[in-house]
Parts: structure tokens; sequence; C-alpha cells
């Protein structure tokens, strides 16, 4: 027995001394950057691009480490926390508020001015994704927006005619119960569905009721309004069955295979639409082309679409924080936008970037001619950010208002009893978070007297200083009205 | 405290011995652990309290466990930690079946001369029904009529290992491997159980439609129960003899009577309805069969019994008897609720969509791996250790099987299933954490979410650890609780 | 249910529980076999409804090594499973034997204590051990990913009860001929528990093979990847290339059952008592 352990022992050793002989070398005569994110085959690409163009500038050269990360923010977090994180933090959709909350993430305000990445170049709707108290956190190194792709052939197989470009939501009711009648007749095998999704969230800000109030003291989701879009979505997607149910989805979350599988279901026809950004192109680029063209989510007044903003910025930790805010001024470059428009990757984060042929009218794609600027426009136009509140977590806002909705679709509970559900939760959540962080409270107060005013001005009908509002989805939507008092005409880049 | 020098010479040998392990898992888990009980009395938030963030850190005494006990969904969650526990005497049993088997084809050998004949037999079966039926639909069927085949050959040379082998497989690949691989397996449309269970079910529809529903519905229930009503009556019957035999304890009785009570009592209450008077009728037949097991023992045993002998045997005889009426009682309510479900035709569920199946999903998935498993590994290891002798022994005095495994096996198992109980009740109480994480992310509307996923979301997603660590406590608590009883009447049992 | 020998009649009754057993490894191989199916698809197919691939793309396996370091990976796995292994049969079975082969003051309140560490949901103390980490400098190490999963009370109380299982008759044996107790240890338990040993070295190397978390945490260098945290190159914001990932997992899982299937015979090789008479 003894032997037995001894020569495992010896194995062992000999073994290790293998590994860190063979180890390549750990130092490197260039500074070391490291990037945690997820590893697939287009970040070396993005790396090679920011290599050269570093060159092109004459920097000198780094070396660029990326580091596998999953989807979770879990590992961003531990190492952010503990004083290892990487330099370069990719803070995309709902990890950006907590990463930004822990101080894990650098004010970038002025260095990134140095390199020209300043949130003007980019899209306004992303700005509330970046940009937190007046101070710039991130750069985006693509922006998803959410639109609704068409399969045209499948609509002119069953004599329907394409939506226009921008369109109501009594026009979606209309159309797509022609679509289903037309696309089911009774000997059908398997169910065609006008969509592969109903879009709420940006059905409901079109109606004018969001998650949160204009200050963002509270969840506003048992708003009458919403009430009646969730009754509305019930009856699409239950008796009409414009989508399929929220069970027969749920098969397609939470891991990233279920986007092909919608994919390829939207290809086949078994969709008439399909509800994602523009990337759907790297899933639908692998099947046979079909004549593609894509149109805005419906609207209830208000115009507007979802965006989501995949930023990246500097970990405040980092040892060389001068090199890693380049990487978000490589992010302005023409190179790196021409790497996102070519590999029909969501959007490049400067718009100017998407007036080019390269990005509206790539070759050997005419089938997808006239898509692409519909993403891009939208985007620039009318895109809206993620909901978000200092005083509860964006991940938590949106898993339960997602739970309060399967609720519904399963029967568990009514339209009105699943807002209401809805709301009372985020509410308890922002009580929690006050309570527990007694620091908030200061701001909290003062943005509930604000409130107060702003609630006393819209009673009479009078306008409303646009200082007095937070929520950029209600500064969007009373600008749209009217309703503020300086009434610019052109779209609120929020640096405010 | 004084202590005889020849104590402290054995206390220091223990120790000694004790050293290597117990200095290094204090170094890792000690302080930890230390550290994590006193965050729970505070308001620790990894977002406030790290490195670039210096809040100040509070005591908040007990806030963090009122938060949790008026929580609205957490005894939602406790419950999904002890459904899905429901499945541990069946997984345990599972294994040692299992262990069985394999050990016995250790000792056993199959000539090969029927091996052959019998793997040839079942291959042309399969040749036969892929010619007949068509590549298609048949191409399973044949794959696993020759893989059967080959397993019976390879088998049959190689004694016990290939079996073994087999059957331990779904170990290695266990982890997040067996949680995506599970996952595709359920998925609805693309996923083969589904895919497999779709043409089986609408035959089952068409039968039960044609006719065959009251067979179904009404015949099939009725001899269910019957069956449940009879085992019922024969564990009373063996409970009274039991007691007045002296081989129960007091408290022995009132936990053998539970296993007689509870599935009464759920019977009751099913038949009754779910109302008040459901609940006062399963009320009462519990409180009946509670009484029909209370007999005294004949005077010969009455004051030499100990109150807890054989609880034990009597706890796991009352889990097994729970748990397998339970099922039945479960066959007959399908039973009768079929032809309502058949008039609309059968699908398979949408198991990890749906909100009731999809912990019967799991449990399914946990059942599958726990066959397979490190259990059963143990039970083969301690099975080798039960010395011939005594099997010999009861040969001579000409012991059936049966009372071969009660008396022999078991008992000599005893020490092996204290562990696996213990174990299971631990990992069973922390466990779902990896798999809501990669399977479900909490399953439809928090139906899957465990205490440990409740933990890593309250404490991850959040950042709040205090919190979280409060909530473990709890959780260790109800562990330590639960392993103490184990421990307290399960040692007592393995010394009997 | 057990029998000392096979007896004549013995042989015509093992068919049908080959029969039984044929067809309950299916059961358990199923998946298995989906997966190793699916590895030999395309893409597109692998959302398909037939379980046999039309087009078998063996391919897949060579490309694997394209897309990552497969090599590598496994290496780090099994360096540090091994090491883990090692670590925690040696220290284990000392505290085990001390638990269950030694008496001294307090030893089963100990044993309780000890056992209630393995109570408390590791999640909670994952934040203080990494900073722990951090602090000693084991961030980005193979020290890192073997010190913390050595130490454990799981590998204790297993070998315990296994050495619990042992007659003490013949520890008493030795102990009167004037063994050492660590005499007793290597030359009596330690043996004696061959079983156990190999039980918890299955477990042991098996649970820290598969492990995925903590690797993600811990490293930061590519070549020090194991293969969990290797295989999230195959998972990406789009979707998972699953082909090649069942063909990763089928490769990395090989190995393994080699080694199991050669080694399984000494978990059912029983203890020779005949030492022991009465």
């Amino acid at each position: 027995m003894k032997r037995l352990f001894l020569i495992s022992f010896l194995v062992l050793v000999t073994a290790s001394a293998v590994t860190f002989w063979s180890l390549p070398e750990q130092q490197s005569d260039r500074p070391i950057l490291y990037w945690a994110v997820m590893p697939d085959p287009s970040k070396l690409a993005v790396r090679e691009a920011f290599y050269a163009w570093r060159a092109e500038l004459g920097f000198e050269p780094v070396e660029l480490r990326l580091d596998a990360a999953n989807r979770d923010l879990t590992k961003k977090m531990i190492q952010g926390v503990s004083g290892v994180g990487s330099d370069i933090v990719d803070a995309g959709g709902l990890h950006m508020q907590p990463l930004q909350n822990a101080g894990v993430l650098m004010d970038v305000t002025e260095a990134a001015a140095k390199y020209g990445a300043t949130p003007d170049k980019t899209y306004p709707g992303a700005v509330s994704e970046m940009v937190f108290n007046g101070r710039q956190y991130s750069f985006p190194r693509n922006v998803v927006a959410n639109a609704l792709w068409v399969n045209v052939d499948t609509f002119e197989r069953h004599g329907i005619e394409v939506p226009s470009r921008r369109w109501t939501i009594e026009e979606f009711e209309r159309i797509g119960r022609e679509f289903v009648a037309a696309a089911n007749p009774p000997e059908a095998k398997s169910r065609v569905y006008f969509t592969s999704y109903i879009p709420r969230k940006p059905m409901r800000r079109s109606l004018g009721a969001s998650y949160f109030n204009e200050t963002l003291t509270r969840c506003t989701l048992d708003d009458p309004r919403n009430i009646e879009l969730l009754e509305r979505v019930r009856q699409w997607v239950v008796v009409d069955q414009l989508a399929p149910s929220r069970e027969a989805e749920k098969a397609f979350e939470v891991d990233g295979s279920g986007f092909r599988l919608k994919a390829a279901l939207f290809h086949r026809g078994n969709y008439g639409m399909l509800y994602l950004g523009r990337w759907a192109l790297i899933l639908l680029r692998e099947l046979e082309p079909v004549k593609l063209t894509a149109v805005e989510t419906p609207h209830g007044g208000f115009p507007n679409i979802d965006i989501n903003v995949g930023g990246v910025g500097v970990y405040a930790g980092s040892k060389r924080p001068d090199l890693a805010v380049s990487f978000l001024g490589f992010l302005t470059s023409e190179r790196y936008n021409n790497l996102v428009a070519q590999t029909g990757d969501s959007l490049p984060p400067v718009p100017r970037f998407t007036e080019t042929e390269t990005y509206l009218r790539p070759a050997g794609h005419e089938n997808e001619w006239g898509a692409h600027e519909v993403f891009s426009e939208s985007a620039r136009d009318i895109g809206i950010g993620q909901p978000s509140s200092p005083y509860v977590l964006s991940s938590i806002t949106l898993r339960v208002e997602v739970d309060a909705y399967d609720s519904m679709i399963a029967g568990r509970l009514t339209p009105e009893e699943s807002a209401v559900e809805a709301a009372w939760r985020i509410n308890r959540e922002i009580r929690i978070t006050l309570d527990s962080n007694p620091a908030l409270k200061p701001s909290y107060e003062e943005a509930l007297v604000r409130q107060e005013q702003i609630d006393a001005l819209r009673a009479v009908g009078k306008l409303v200083p646009i200082e007095l509002i937070d929520n950029p989805f209600h500064r969007e939507y009373y600008r749209h009205n009217g309703w503020l008092a300086e009434s610019p005409s052109e779209r609120l880049g929020d640096d405010v | 405290m004084s202590m005889s020098p020849a104590s402290r010479r054995q206390l220091g040998m223990g120790l000694l011995f004790l050293a290597p392990n117990i200095l290094g898992f204090l170094a890792f888990t000690l302080f930890p652990l230390v550290a994590s009980f006193g965050m729970a009395f505070t308001d620790w938030d990894v977002q406030r309290h790290n490195l670039f963030r210096d809040d100040p850190l509070r005591f908040v005494w007990f806030d963090n466990f009122s938060l949790l006990f008026t929580h609205p969904d957490f005894y939602h969650f406790l419950g999904n930690t002890f459904f899905l526990m429901m499945g541990l005497p069946a997984a345990i049993g599972g294994s040692l079946v299992a262990a069985l088997l394999l050990t016995r084809a250790g000792k056993s050998r199959l000539a090969m001369r029927s091996a052959i004949i019998m793997a040839t037999v079942i291959f042309l079966l399969s040749s036969l029904v892929l010619t007949l039926g068509g590549a298609d639909s048949n191409g399973l069927l044949f794959l696993f009529g020759s893989l059967m085949a080959t397993v019976l050959v390879f088998g049959a040379w190689s004694g016990g290992m290939l079996y073994r082998t087999l059957f331990y497989l779904p170990h290695f690949t266990a982890g997040v491997a067996t949680f995506v691989l599970w996952k595709k397996l359920y998925n609805p449309q693309s996923g083969p159980i589904n895919q497999t269970l779709a043409p089986l079910l609408e035959r089952l529809a068409t039968v039960v439609n044609g006719g065959g529903g009251w067979v179904l519905g009404a015949v099939l229930p009725a001899l269910l129960l019957g069956a449940v009503f009879v085992a019922v009556g024969l564990q009373v019957k063996r409970l009274r003899r039991k007691i007045r035999d002296g081989e129960l304890g007091s408290i022995t009785r009132f936990a053998g009577a539970i296993g007689v009570a509870v599935p009464m009592g759920l019977i009751t209450w099913w038949l009754v309805g779910d109302s008040g008077l459901g609940w006062l009728a399963a009320a009462i037949a519990a409180g009946v069969m509670l009484a029909t097991t209370q007999v005294k023992p004949d005077p010969l045993w009455r004051n030499r019994v100990r109150a807890a002998t054989g609880l034990g045997g009597e706890m796991i005889m009352a889990m097994a008897v729970i748990t397998v009426l339970a099922a039945v009682g479960g066959i007959a309510a399908v039973g009768v609720h079929l032809p309502a479900m058949a008039a609309d035709g059968l699908e398979p569920p949408n198991w990890l969509g749906s909100f009731q199946w999809s912990k019967p999903a799991i449990m399914i998935m946990a059942l599958w791996a726990a066959i397979g498993s490190n259990n059963m590994i143990l039970y083969m290891a301690g099975l080798t250790n039960i010395a011939p002798e005594l099997y010999e022994a009861a040969d001579i005095d000409g012991a059936s099987r049966c009372q071969r495994f009660c008396h022999i096996t078991w008992p000599q198992l005893a020490p092996i299933t204290f562990f696996i109980a213990v174990m299971s009740v631990i990992h069973g109480l922390q466990g779902g954490f990896e798999m809501a994480r990669t399977m479900t992310a909490g399953g439809p509307a928090g139906s899957t979410t465990t205490l440990s996923y409740f933990i890593y979301i309250e404490g991850f997603e959040t950042g709040r650890l205090g919190y979280a660590s409060a909530v473990a406590w709890v959780l260790f608590a109800l562990v330590f609780t639960l392993s103490f009883l184990n421990v307290k009447f399960g040692n007592r049992y393995v010394n009997d | 249910m057990l029998t000392t020998s096979a007896q004549p009649s013995e042989r015509r009754s093992a068919l049908p529980l080959h029969l039984l057993l044929c067809l309950l490894s299916m059961a358990m191989i199923g998946p298995f076999v989906w997966m190793v199916l699916t590895s030999f698809k395309t893409l597109p197919e692998v959302a398909g409804e037939h379980w046999v691939p039309h087009d078998w793309q063996w391919r897949n396996y060579l490309e694997v090594f394209d897309v990552i370091p497969f090599t590598r990976f496994i290496w780090n796995s099994l360096l540090v499973a091994a090491w883990v292994t090692f670590l925690q049969v040696l220290t284990s079975s000392m505290a085990a034997f001390s638990f269950a082969r030694l008496r001294w003051p307090y030893r089963d309140r100990i044993f309780f204590l000890y056992l209630g560490t393995m109570m408390l949901p590791g999640l909670v103390m994952l934040i203080p051990n990494y900073q722990l980490m951090v602090h000693f400098g084991l961030v980005d190490s193979y020290l890192g990913l073997v010190l913390p999963a050595a130490f454990s009370a799981f590998g204790t109380f297993l070998l315990r009860q296994f050495m619990l299982s042992i007659p003490s008759a013949l520890d008493e044996a030795a102990a009167i001929d004037g063994a050492t107790p660590w005499q007793i240890f290597w030359q009596v338990i330690l043996p004696l528990s061959r079983p156990g040993l190999l039980t918890l070295s299955i477990f042991t190397f098996m649970g820290n093979y598969h492990s995925f978390f903590w690797p993600l945490v811990m490293i930061k260098s590519v070549e020090k990847y194991t293969l969990p945290v290797g295989l999230l190159h195959f998972d990406s914001s789009y979707g998972q290339a699953t082909n090649l990932l069942m063909a990763a997992v089928t490769m990395s899982v090989i190995p393994l059952i080699i080694v199991f299937a050669l080694l399984q015979r000494h978990l059912i090789s029983g203890i020779q008592v005949g030492a022991v008479k009465g």
C-alpha cells in the first residue's frame, strides 16, 4: 500500500514538472491586457483588428488575452470585487448596472474623450446604459436593435401583404389574424404562427406606460394601459395563436441554441416574422437565402423599439488603464465598425458606419437589401434602452415581469393580477434596497419631490422642464407629445 | 480540564492522524465558514463593500432573517426543495438494486452460446422491424436492437465488467454536461423524449376516445385504489403485530403510523376534493389510521422495549410506503383524468417549460443519474465486505432469498446506507443550484427554484451576500436538524 | 441474493439476469447514445428529428482540436483531478482511521462537528474563499485549483464508514502483537479498505474532473483552463456548436471509461476474511 502511494506521488510530481515546463512564456515583452468574454471565433478577428488599429495609429503593441467567460455575471463580479478582474470588462446588457454599482468600472469620461469615444458618437438610446450621474463608464461594442424580421416568401405564399415599416397595434392585430387564418387551413399539419414573439415591452412603451415612473422611484407596471395591453396579448397568444404560447417558447430560452432553432423555424415558414436583432443574419446566412425585410415593432401612439447595448468598460483596478481605454477608442474606428457590419453581428456602435454600402447592401446577400436600414435607422431614431432604476436592479425587474407574464399565459393569474403582482414585487424590492442602503435615501426623497412636481404640472396640462425627468423613456415620450418645457425637436442625447 | 496521561496520549495520537486533513480544511473552509456566519448578521453587499467602495458595514442583527421569512416565495422554494427530495428513497433503492444485480452478474457467468443465440434473435427481430417499417421511424429501434445484441454478447464475455461500466456511464458526464444533455432531451419539439412519446400518446388518445376510456378512467383507478387500501391494511396489520411482539418502541410506533396516515390522508383529500371538507376528511382519515396502529405491546415486553427501537427501519419503511402509495395514487389520478384530457388529443408535456411538469422532469433526470451513480458504487463496495460465511450459515438454516436480504444483506450494509442517507439529505437540501442555473433558470415562475438557487440569485444577482448568508445558515439549520435526527436514530440502528 | 458458488442450476438462470441488465443498461446509456450520435451530425441536423445522422461527420472530432487546444485542457483536468484525489485519499484515510479506530476523548463530538461543516451551502463561502486565494496569490495557478479541494470532510466520513465495517478483531490482534497505530494503519486497515479507497478515488476524481465554477473564476490564462471551462468555446452568444461540444465531451469521457473499466474489478473483489474464524 505504501508503495502504491509513493509511486503515485512520484508520477504526479513528474507530471506537474512536465506541465510547468511546457507552459508558454508567461511574461511578454509587450504589456498584457485581459478581456473576459465569451470565447467565440469572432473575438479573434476583433483582436486582430485591434492590433492593426493600434499599429496604424503608432501606438505601442500590446498583447490582448481573451479569458473565457460564460454568459453569467458571476465571474466578472467575483474577480472584479477581489481585485483580479480583467482589464477590459464586458459590461453588456443586464451586467452593466451591478458592475457599475460595485465600482468595478472605471470612470472613463475624460479618458475616453481623448480617444473620441464619447456618448454623442453612438446611438442616443444607448446613452442611458453608458452614463450614470453624468459620468461615462463604458462604450458599446455593439447595439442590438430588436425589430421584426419578415419572411417575404412566407407572406407571399399565403397572399398576405407585408406590413409597412411603421405600423400600429391595430394593424398588427388585423394582419395577424388574416395571416393565421390563411396560413392554417384545417388540414395543416404543423401550426404556422404570425410572429415568433409578441414584443410587449416596446408596445407597452408605445402606449405611454413603462416599467417606472418619470423619476424612477416607483414601478408602474400596474398602470391600466399595461393591463389593457396584457389582456390583448393574452388574447393574441392563447386565443388567436398569433405567437407560440409562453410554454412552447420556454423551450427556446436560457441557452443560446434556442435562437438557432427559432431562426430555422422562421426560415422554414413556421413563423411569418422573427423578433430578433440584426444578428439573426448570422444564423440565417447558414441556410438557403429567402427574401427578407424588416419592420418596426407595432406602436400604439409612440413609435419606439427596444435596444440592448453591449457595453465595454475598463476595470477600476486595472494595471494599465491607459491601454485599456484605447480599446474603447478602437470601438469607434472604421476598421472595427466595418467588421461588425460585415459579419452581420448586430449594429456597429457608431451610427455613421451604418450609412455605408458595406452595411446597407452587403455583397452576395441581395435578399437582405432593404432590411438593414430598418435596424440602424430605428435604433438611431426611436431606440430606447433597458429599463433601469437606481433603486432596483434591472435583472430583478425584468425577471419579475417575465414570471408574472408566464403565470398569466399559463392561466394562473388574470392579466390584472399579473400586472399588480409584478408591480408589487418590484416596489417591494425598491423598499428593500432603500432599507439596506441608507445612502440612497436622500436622492430618493429628492426624486419623490420632483415626481410630485411633475404630476402637478401634468395634472393641469402645463409643460414639464426636462431636468425634472430621469427616465429616458419618459424624456422621449414627453418630447414626442410636446410636453417638454423647451420642446426640442431633436432627439435628446442624454448627458444631462 | 484534567485528563489522565493515558487519555492525553490518546488524544494526541488521534489528533495526529487527523492533522493533515483538518489543517487543510481549517485553512480553506473554516475561515469562510465563520466569516459567512458573521456576515449573516450584517448588511454585507458585494456592490457596496469591496475594494472600490468603502461603505461602512452595518450590523443588522436579525433583519436578514425576518426578511427571509416574509419573502413571498420562501415557502414555495422550501416546498420545491422538499418535493424534489421525494425521489430520494427511490434513488437510494434504485442504486441498491442496481448494485445487487451487478454483483450477482459478476458471480454468475452466462454461457457464450446462449448469449450469442439470444443476441442473434434480437438483432434479427430489429432488422425485421426495420425492413418492414421503413428506415426513418424504425432506425432508432434497429439501433437499440443492435446495441442490445452487442451488449448481451460482450456482457456475457466480460462477466460483470461491461454492465458495471454501462451503469456508471451517466456519472461520467456528470455536472453541467448532464444538465445540458437532458435539456436537449426534454426539448418539446426536437428532443427525443417527446418525439418518442408523441406518437405513443396519439395512439393512446385514439384508444381512450374510442371507448377504452372507461377502462382507464374508472376501472384502473378503482383497481389501483383498491390495491392501495389493501397495502395499507397489510402494513397496519404488520405494525400491530410488531408492536405486540415488542419489536417497536413507542416513538417508532408513531413513525410507522405516519407511514400509513399520510397516504390515506392524501387519498381521502383527493377523493373528496380540494376544499374545507376535503381537508377535514383527510385529517379524520389520518387520525383513524394513527389510531389503528396504537396497540399495546404484550405485558412481557412492556417495560423492556426502548422508545426508539427499530426506528431506523420503520422510518425507511414509512418513507417507502408513502412514496409507493403516492405514486400509485398518482397513477390512479391520472387515469381518472385521462378521458377528459384525451378528448383534446394527448400531447407530451412541455417538460421544462411547464409549471406542473418541471419538477417531475427534474426528478426523472435525478433518478436516472442516481441509479448509476456513486451510491451504486458504494453499495457494490459494501456488498463485497459481507463475509460469505454469513450466507453459508443462512443457507444451512434454510433461509429464503427474502430473509437473506432482510437479515444479512441489509443490516450489513447499514453503515453504508447510513452514509448514503446522510449525504443524500445534505445534498438534496443543498442541491438544485447547478441544475437550475443550467437548465431552467429557476423554472417557469420559480417552480424549480430550490433554496440553494434562491441563495445564488439573492446573493450573486443582487450582491446582498449578507442576506444570502442568512438564508444559507437557515438552510444549514434545516440540514443539521435532519442529519442530527438521522445520526441519532440511524447510528443506533447501525450499532444495534 | 448472493450465492457463494455458482451451482450448475444457477447457470441456466443467468440469462434472465443478463437480459434484465441489458434492458436496464439501455435506459442508462440512452442519453449517452444520443450524445455520441449528435457528435456526428451537422449543426442543422442537431435540431432535427432523427437520432441517427444521415451523413456521418467524422471530421467533427478533428474540428474540436482546431477550435480549442483540447489535449492541453484534458491534460490540465487530469492533472488537477489526480492531485486532488491523491491528497484527499491520503489525508482522509488518516483522519478516518482516527475517527473509526482510535479512541480519544471528544472523538465523536468532533466528528459530528466536522460533518456539520459539510452542511453549509458552499455558495456563500465562495467569495470569502476567493478573497483568501487572492490574498495568498493563488489566483490563476494550479495550486489554487488543487488545494481548496484536497481537504474534505466528505472523504473522511466515507472512509470512516468503511473502516467501521472492518472487524476490529484484526487490529486488536495486531495491537496485542505490539504494532503501533501507524503500523496498524498502513498494514492492517488500509489494505482492507481497498474498496473504500477505490470508491473515494473514483468519486473525488470524477467530481473534480467536472468541476466548472471554481476553475472558471480562478484561472485567467488559457493554458491552464480545465476542460469544463474550455468547453465554453463551443457556446457562443449565438448558439452552441452542439455537435462539436458533444464530440469534445465524448472524447473527454473515453479515457475515464477505460480506466474505470480496468479498475472496477477491484471494487468487487472482496476482503479475504479467512483469517477470522467464528
